[in-house]
């Protein structure tokens, strides 16, 4: 056995181990879905408050950030239901169980992840500083796509690098343009990968 | 050291990927590792039999409905292989420098 064969090898199991923590389960529809809500998000958020609203959301009252708070969370239960809709039936086309010990481990490591952005939210929404909670988001969401990273590819970096920009950009204009900028990283960024997923057919694999 | 020493039952390109798999993941489906591998299911199904034989992976098999399902398990006898194939393959690759 040469140099050339033990390097093989070595290549061979370093591929195997790379492969097997990939996760590429969610499928092209499930971020159409996600990207459909992410913009409705935004969309609703701006009817319910108003235009004046809006451009001072030191006015808003404490009926309309309960009325926000039920929006928000029946948009992310409707992105995370339909996202796990789509990966359970691609996974029992694939003869696959969709929550294996990967998937748990990657939803689990970013519980205490989201368990933070919502302490967070609610403190700043406490102190009146609603104008920041998109941006805040929009990092957060950076964050754990960041982790996603090193199960997934290439692909999650590019998103979270997106993420963190939009983010970043949120903390400095007024508070009507950061949910713009919500829009474009949950609503149009999901939008652009589920369309590319149909473009590449991964919808059908 | 002589390199008719390495395990002779990982010392196969399908079993040292499927082993290398189950080291990184613990339990793999059928259809999970087949698709890391990219092999067919009769050449999955004979390789993992011979680690299986060897004790180094635990085949489950089991009914979901109506459909079978087939899981592998590595097993604290396939790690341990698999661990000492590695270092023998460092210790091998260093004689050859």
């Amino acid at each position: 056995m040469d140099q050339a064969q033990i390097e093989q090898d070595l290549q061979l199991i370093k591929r195997t181990i790379k492969a097997s923590v990939r996760y590429t389960n969610i499928p092209p529809l499930g971020y159409l879905c996600s990207g459909i809500f992410g913009l409705a998000g935004p969309a609703l958020t701006y009817l319910i408050i108003g235009a004046d609203k809006a451009g001072h959301p030191d006015l808003l009252t404490r009926t309309d950030l309960l009325a926000l708070a039920g929006v928000w969370i029946g948009i992310m239960l409707a992105a995370l239901c339909s996202s796990a809709f789509f990966m359970a039936r691609r996974a029992r086309k694939r003869k696959q169980a969709a929550w294996n010990s990967l998937s748990a481990r990657i939803f689990l490591s970013q519980l205490p992840v989201l368990l933070v952005a919502a302490i967070l939210t609610s403190a700043l929404a406490g102190y009146g500083l609603v104008a920041m909670v998109p941006a805040l988001w929009l990092l957060f969401w950076g964050l754990i796509l960041f982790s996603f990273f090193f199960f997934t590819g290439t692909e999650h970096l590019l998103q979270s690098i997106i993420f963190i920009a939009l983010g970043t950009a949120g903390l400095l204009v007024p508070f009507p343009v950061t949910l713009l900028l919500l829009a474009a990283g949950f609503g149009l960024i999901n939008l652009v990968w589920g369309i590319a997923g149909l473009v590449r057919g991964d919808a059908g694999k | 050291m002589k390199p008719e020493l390495l395990n002779p039952v990982i010392h196969e390109r399908v079993r040292l990927a499927a082993i290398a798999a189950l080291a990184a993941r613990g339990k793999l489906s059928f259809s999970e590792l087949k698709e890391i591998l990219e092999v067919t299911d009769g050449n999955l199904s004979v390789h993992t039999s011979v680690l299986e034989q060897n004790g180094f992976i635990k085949i489950n098999k089991k009914f979901v409905g109506k459909k079978p399902r087939t899981t592998f398990v590595i097993t604290d006898k396939g790690r341990k292989a698999f661990r000492n194939y590695l270092a023998q393959l460092e210790r091998l690759l260093k004689e050859s420098r």
